[in-house]
């Protein structure tokens, strides 16, 4: 009987073949080495296959070398008809993504206006329905229609289906902004930040005249110390209320909290009345309330005299993903705050005992049960639009690109409520971008950096108590130990 | 001079003496004659007397004078050497004094002198003439100037009309010492250029010696493209059998494989001892994809598994990891969209997904070629969900594609797609089995998976699956001569395949017969194999003329040209009686064999020729509107030729059917003259006379012919590449022919250019048709965006890159366009930017026949695009392009001391540089430069050499690329470090 190589993907092995008997014999024994199943072997012999019936045509030499071709393992099917129906609706989600939410085009130095907008339209209270629109018609003030009607159609996924996400020319709106505040000048690049307060406070008040509390979305209010630190005077709290944080970036800041804290607590020369004469005092800010949405402003620019220009500090300042303002607040609030603080703790660890479950539970009832939280209130009851807890979620920023505020480009980054997904809105283009590009843009070179931050409050969920777990079958384990001992027989 | 120099100080003292001097001054120049020449001139003169006066027992000695004093002065030539300018006068005077001689001796002596004074002289062959006459003494005793003078006349003398055969045997015998002394005195190439002229070459082969057979033979092979043939086969086989007769059995199957001789490189494999040469010349061969048997010689299954090119991926990943690029690549990763120039106000139109789904399969393949791991395809799973995404025949390309990704690797590769041949989808089945062929193309292993596996399908009652397994075939056995491939019975492929040309069952479409066509041309691409020809023929002539109107046929007809690829004269006959085809088909079908019979001979007759063809213009008078209308900016104002028409019926004659004078390169420029506003002037008086003289062949009647010029455009492309000289020549054509040919012209132009220039992203060229990719007409923009892509495959240039970029872009609308760009960029990162398409190699010498026929191919298709490789169907012809593809790299390899007889990796520093042109250089130049030291394996791009750093190693082939075998150098001693103190 020949002996011959088989040749098996990048095995080889030594088989004696027996030619007297039919070739299903040698395929067995192919079977036995590799674990193919005759079926699907191909026996590959100087150009010819090797039937199973018969060796005809076929000679087999000594040492001669064949080849095997197969493969263990299903064959692959064609996608079912479910997987298509995934597939298209894939597809369909994928087209609306690609469409929506659309950009805004830039209409000539506008990214400072676009961006802003684009930031705002994620504030799900400043998009109104059509009907509410026209409360705001009333009050005839136009700039305010205008971007209330921007950030409908920035939000309107119908619209962008049907434009085929064409970018929306947001003209009027410009046109209006520059005739509200005459300082922005048309098309001309101007300062994101300050354009953010314009059409806050302008939004805030009208807005508010329709009967939408937006000012209390947004509303800080801080409480100022002042301590004479030569000596004991002390001066009155004066109570502030502000939109916006401001980081004040210098030498020691390398992190948004610390940028904070440092336009808190300042020490200032002032006149004592005591002393009589100018002394060092100490000035401590604490806040008294927190917003929903909180914005933070990171001043990098700075007006240089020796240049007349608006420089600006490129530095690195870390912001995090989830601000913890606790710090920073009155003691008064601080108490007001634990209650809803604890609540996380018992969030946590919930999620944790679900995740634990879930490896037990089949993936069905594991949805089920993972999903079952319930949001709690972010506000005090007594004030609608707070923070309760002090915890904030990163929602979006505006960065700038460059170096002075009067030119570079300002883009926002936002994540979207509806499906968590950040994107890049750099004027007409939306890209959907991953977490780990908005933590680059903490600054520290030429690429964008953070300018305005937006935080809202973040959303704290009870769940309920679990049902007890499930008896893990053990029928698995029954089953592997006997093998496991004929093996070792 | 030196006289007058020397007077003007003394001029410019004495002014008086002006008045004198300046007569003196004009006076002859004979007063400036040194006294040594004055003195030589009168013994010259004295001499001469004395020879014509009767004393004839002076004669000998006064001869001998005058030849010491003429050799005295012959050895250096910057000028006329004075004894022949003051015998010069006597000239005649010494020819009379010949025949008045009487002394044979004397007479012969006197006939030396006439010799070489007549190089002086107007005679054209005294020379000659009066050196047969002479005493026959060593010819180079007058020094090499003389001997030059001597081969000069020779090759007039020898191409004179009415020359007896006595006469010639004569100038032989004197070409022959010539020769020798040439040969002797460092002067081969003037050598080689006599014997060439006097077409003796073969005498040539017994005066080289060891030291010169090399620049003798180097010189011979790069004046084969400069002849015509069939001179230039003659050169190759005189450069073989000097190879062979120093014994460099190497360099000679190199010249047997220029020559297509396989029976000579059977002989010179039986002569060859050294085990490690002829493993180095089975790898040549290999390269070249000639597979033969080697059965007989104790190492034939290691020359066979060399040959055979079966460790070529492994050697290709070493280079791949060494470079760092195993990382597999996604198409988008290519295409770099986001980096397009996107419109601010364009919509973004959704992408056609059928041919975005089918570039992507394409440029996955493309980029990932070899390298057995990709992203699309690396899951069964993943892989399946994508096959299904396409449609159809999307499917089976897309299936196929993952040939591309396995190429070379058979074991793991037919393992991969082993799965696929269960699959319950005909298209993706036969997607599979043309994947099988593309793996297993170049590779050729003793098991043929391929035929077994791909002949089961070949006769099969679905003809998506002979789709499949015939293309498969001509891939995977493209110029294999082995005995599987030929044997003439059941279950030889050439047998299988000749059985489906005559096929009668349902399942026989078109498209099959065309394929089997194809790849039966494939297979025999260059054998000249008349017996396959006529059986092809034979089925294009059982044809009607409507059915030869399929653009199927077309393929068959390729087939028959690619048998005859390179044949030079042997295609004459067949090209004759092609001619009996019905045209246009006929005329097409017989210019394509002809330009195939010629392809890379750089012949320009040939060329000429085709010139020629496309200097005519068929219009039918409905095309003519159509083109005139497209025409509009630059062609004749359509205004001014309506009136004409009714005119003149001698004025459309000479728009239809011009000949272009005579095959000068001023064909193309005489193209325009009617082209231009100025035709429609037929109607002034002078035209219509010479119109009717011109017109000859009846123009009315004439079929179109407008196939066959395209053919031809292509055929000009064909034949000049390789040749630097040439390809530069062709370009100028090219753009005559863009600015003033015919649509079918212009289309086919870009292609031609991309020929020119494979896998070599020259500036020029790339700019050339980076214009043409804009132009207005969608087929002639089409074909240059494919075209860059053949221009830069490879590559990774990046001017190219951005090029592509900006199409994009730019043809963002158009689907059609933008598949090709990105087919386009798949070809520009082939294989990571590591392969090369150019069918040139060892050291651009050697033209592999099936790269060349994959690139015909895929041209040719190119040509009719719309009814072939874009008509949603045929795409999967861009597979043919995988003959072509090659690893650019260079890999040194040393026989292992573990393992006798099998070869292992070695890395060795080599210097890699430009590629300098040494032949006829005296000494020995430097063959590099501009060189950098690497490490094996590197990458060697279009035009670079390679040379071992150092001599610890010497290679067994003397042109570094591919695979090469090192030798330990008995020699070498190692630099001992002296700095130690």
């Amino acid at each position: 009987m020949p002996i011959v190589n088989v040749k098996w993907q990048k095995e080889k092995y030594v088989v004696e073949v027996d030619t007297s008997a039919p070739p299903m014999v040698f395929k067995a024994q192919l079977f036995a080495l590799t674990q193919v199943v005759p079926e699907r072997q191909k026996v590959v012999i100087m150009g010819r296959t090797l039937g199973d019936d018969d060796w005809e045509g076929i000679t087999i030499k000594e040492n001669m070398t064949i080849m095997m071709m197969g493969s263990v393992g299903e064959i692959p099917k064609p996608p079912t008809v479910l997987e298509k129906k995934q597939a298209n609706r894939d597809k369909q989600a994928e087209e609306i993504s690609a469409l929506y939410p659309c950009g805004l085009a830039n209409l000539g130095n506008t990214c400072y206006f676009n961006s802003c907008v684009q930031m705002l339209k994620e504030v799900n209270e400043l998009v109104l329905k059509p009907a509410e629109e026209m409360r705001i018609r009333e009050h005839n003030d136009r700039l305010c229609h205008n971007l209330a009607t921007l950030f409908n159609s920035l939000r309107d996924k119908d619209r962008a289906l049907r434009s085929k996400g064409e970018p929306i020319k947001p003209f009027a709106a410009i046109l209006t902004l520059s005739d509200s505040f005459p300082q922005f000048e048309k098309f001309k690049q101007q300062d994101a930040n300050e354009c953010l307060v314009s059409i806050m406070s302008n939004v805030t008040r009208i807005y508010g005249l329709s009967g939408w509390n937006i000012e209390s979305l947004f509303r800080i209010q801080t409480e100022t110390t002042m301590k004479c630190l030569e000596s004991d005077e002390v001066s009155e709290k004066k109570v502030e209320r502000n939109n916006q944080l401001t980081c004040y970036v210098n030498q020691d800041v390398r992190f948004l909290q610390t940028g904070i804290k440092a336009g808190f607590e300042e020490e200032m020369t002032r006149n004592s009345e005591e002393l009589n004469r100018d002394a060092k005092w100490q000035k401590n800010t604490q806040i008294s309330r927190l917003p929903k949405y909180l914005t933070v402003n990171i001043n990098r620019f700075f007006y240089k005299e020796s240049t007349k220009t608006n420089a600006k500090i490129l530095k690195s300042v870390q912001f995090p993903m989830q601000l913890d303002t606790y710090d920073l607040c009155s003691q008064e609030l601080k108490d007001k705050l634990v209650a809803r603080r604890a609540d996380i703790k018992l969030e946590e660890d919930a999620k944790l005992e679900r995740e634990l479950r879930k490896k037990v539970l089949d993936k069905e009832q594991g949805d089920k049960i993972f999903d079952d939280g319930v949001a709690l209130p972010t506000a005090f009851e007594d004030d609608a639009g707070s923070n309760n807890s002090g915890f904030y979620d990163l929602k979006g920023i505006i960065t700038h690109k460059g170096r002075s505020s009067q030119d570079g480009h300002y883009v926002a980054w936002m994540r979207s409520s509806e499906d968590g997904k950040w994107r890049l809105f750099d004027d007409e283009h939306v890209t959907v971008v991953d977490e780990e590009a908005i933590l680059k843009t903490s600054g520290g070179g030429d690429w964008h950096s953070a300018y305005v931050l937006l935080y809202e409050a973040r959303v704290i969920k009870q769940f309920p108590e679990l049902p007890p777990a499930p008896v893990p079958t053990e029928v698995a384990a029954d089953t592997a130990e006997p093998m496991e001992v004929s093996e070792k027989q | 001079m030196v006289a007058t120099t020397q007077q003007t100080p003394k001029e410019a003292d004495k002014k008086k003496a002006d008045d004198k001097k300046v007569p003196e001054k004009a006076e002859p120049k004979k007063e400036e004659m040194s006294e040594e020449d004055q003195k030589l001139e009168e013994d010259l003169n004295l001499l001469v007397q004395r020879l014509s006066e009767p004393d004839t027992t002076l004669y000998k000695p006064s001869l001998e004078t005058m030849r010491t004093l003429i050799r005295a002065s012959t050895t250096s030539m910057t000028s006329v050497p004075k004894p022949l300018k003051f015998m010069r006068p006597h000239y005649n005077k010494m020819k009379e004094i010949f025949t008045s001689i009487v002394a044979p001796d004397v007479k012969k002596l006197c006939a030396d002198i006439i010799s070489v004074l007549a190089m002086t002289s107007d005679e054209r062959t005294d020379t000659i003439n009066y050196r047969i006459l002479g005493s026959h003494e060593p010819i180079g005793d007058w020094g090499h100037e003389y001997v030059r003078h001597l081969a000069m006349e020779m090759s007039e003398e020898w191409k004179k009309e009415g020359t007896s055969d006595a006469r010639k045997a004569e100038l032989l015998k004197l070409t022959q010492d010539i020769v020798s002394h040439h040969m002797k005195h460092n002067a081969e190439v003037e050598a080689c250029d006599l014997l060439i002229e006097i077409e003796r070459i073969d005498l040539l082969i017994s005066y080289v010696q060891e030291v010169d057979h090399q620049r003798v033979c180097l010189y011979l092979l790069s004046c084969a493209p400069l002849t015509p043939d069939p001179d230039n086969i003659i050169l190759i086989r005189t450069a073989l059998q000097l190879y062979l007769k120093f014994n460099r059995y190497l360099e000679a199957v190199r010249c047997a494989i220029m020559v297509n001789d396989i029976p000579q490189v059977h002989q010179i494999f039986a002569k060859a001892s050294d085990p490690l040469l002829r493993k180095q010349m089975a790898i040549l061969l290999g390269r070249h994809q000639i597979f033969l048997d080697y059965e007989g010689s104790a190492d034939s299954d290691a020359l066979a598994e060399l040959n055979s090119n079966a460790h070529l991926y492994e050697y290709f990943h070493s280079l791949a990891r060494e470079l760092d690029i195993m990382e597999p690549k996604t198409p988008e990763g290519i295409y770099k969209s986001h980096l397009e120039h996107s419109r601010p106000f364009g919509n973004s139109a959704q992408p056609d997904s059928t041919r975005m789904n089918l570039a992507a399969a394409l440029v996955n393949g493309f980029v990932n070629c070899g390298f057995g791991v990709d992203k699309m395809m690396a899951e069964t799973e993943e892989a399946s969900r994508w096959f299904y995404k396409n449609k159809e025949y999307g499917m089976l390309t897309a299936a196929a594609s993952q040939g591309l990704i396995w190429r070379w690797d058979i074991d793991t590769g037919l393992a991969q797609c082993d799965r696929f041949l269960y699959i319950n989808d005909d298209y993706i089945k036969a997607g599979t089995l043309l994947a099988i062929g593309i793996i297993s193309s170049g590779i050729q292993d003793a098991c043929d998976p391929a035929s077994a596996l791909l002949l089961d399908h070949v006769q099969s009652d679905r003809s998506i699956m002979r789709v499949g397994s015939i293309l498969g075939l001509g891939l995977a056995y493209a110029n294999s001569k082995r005995e599987t491939v030929t044997k003439n019975e059941e279950r030889g492929v050439i047998f299988e395949l000749k059985k489906v040309l005559s096929d009668q069952k349902p399942s026989a479409i078109p498209e099959v017969k065309g394929l089997a066509g194809l790849s039966l041309g494939l297979i025999l691409v260059g054998t000249a194999d008349a017996e396959a020809a006529m059986e092809m023929l034979q089925a294009l002539m059982d044809k009607s003329e409507t059915e030869l109107t399929d653009p199927n046929m077309r393929f068959l007809a390729l087939g028959i040209a690619l048998i005859f690829l390179q044949t030079q004269d042997k295609s004459d006959v067949f090209v004759e009686s092609l001619r009996s085809l019905p045209d246009p088909f006929g005329a097409m079908v017989s210019t394509l064999v002809e330009v195939c019979a010629y392809a890379g001979t750089g012949n320009v007759l040939k060329i000429q020729k085709l010139l020629h063809l496309c200097s005519e213009h068929y219009e039918t008078p409905a095309a003519e509107k159509k083109t005139a209308a497209s025409r509009g900016p630059r062609g004749p104002a359509p205004a001014a030729a309506t009136p004409a028409r009714p005119a003149a019926q001698p004025g459309n004659v000479n728009v239809a059917g011009t000949p272009a004078p005579t095959g000068t390169p001023a064909v193309a420029p005489a193209a325009p003259r009617r082209d231009l506003p100025g035709a429609a002037s037929a109607a002034t008086p002078g035209a219509p006379e010479t119109a009717a003289a011109d017109a000859t062949p009846a123009p009315p009647a004439k079929p179109d012919l407008s196939s066959q010029q395209a053919v031809a455009v292509l055929g000009i492309g064909l034949i000049a590449m390789g040749d630097d000289i040439g390809s530069q020549m062709a370009l100028r054509m090219f753009g005559h022919l863009i600015r003033y040919g015919e649509p079918v012209i212009r289309r086919a132009v870009p292609l031609a250019l991309s020929l020119l220039s494979v896998s070599n992203p020259q500036l020029n060229i790339l700019e050339t048709l980076s214009k043409f990719s804009h132009d207005s007409d969608a087929d002639t923009a089409h074909n240059a965006i494919f075209a860059m892509g053949l221009v830069g495959a490879g590559t990774n240039n990046a001017r190219l890159v951005a090029m592509l970029r900006n199409l994009a872009s730019y043809h963002y609308k158009d689907q059609v366009s933008l598949m090709l760009v990105r087919i386009a960029q798949g070809l520009t990162h082939l294989g990571k930017g590591t392969m090369t398409l150019n069918p040139w190699h060892s050291d651009r010498q050697l033209l592999s026949p099936s790269a060349l026929a994959s690139l015909l191919s895929i041209c040719f298709s190119f040509l009719d695009a719309n009814n072939t490789i874009l008509n949603n169907r045929q795409h999967y012809l861009l597979y043919t392009l995988v003959l072509a593809m090659q690893p650019r790299m260079l890999t040194t390899l040393v026989e292992d001391e573990m393992k006798p007889g099998s070869l292992k990796q070695l890395n060795v520093s080599v210097r890699v540089g430009q590629a300098v042109d040494v032949v006829a250089q005296a000494g020995k130049p430097k063959t590099i430069t501009g060189f950098q030291t690497h490490t094996t394996p590197v990458l060697l791009a279009h035009g670079e050499r390679a040379e071992l750093a150092n001599d610890e190693y010497l290679s067994v082939t003397p042109h570094l690329e591919g695979l090469v075998i090192l030798k330990k150098n008995p020699d070498y001693q190692p630099v001992v470090v002296s700095t130690k103190k």
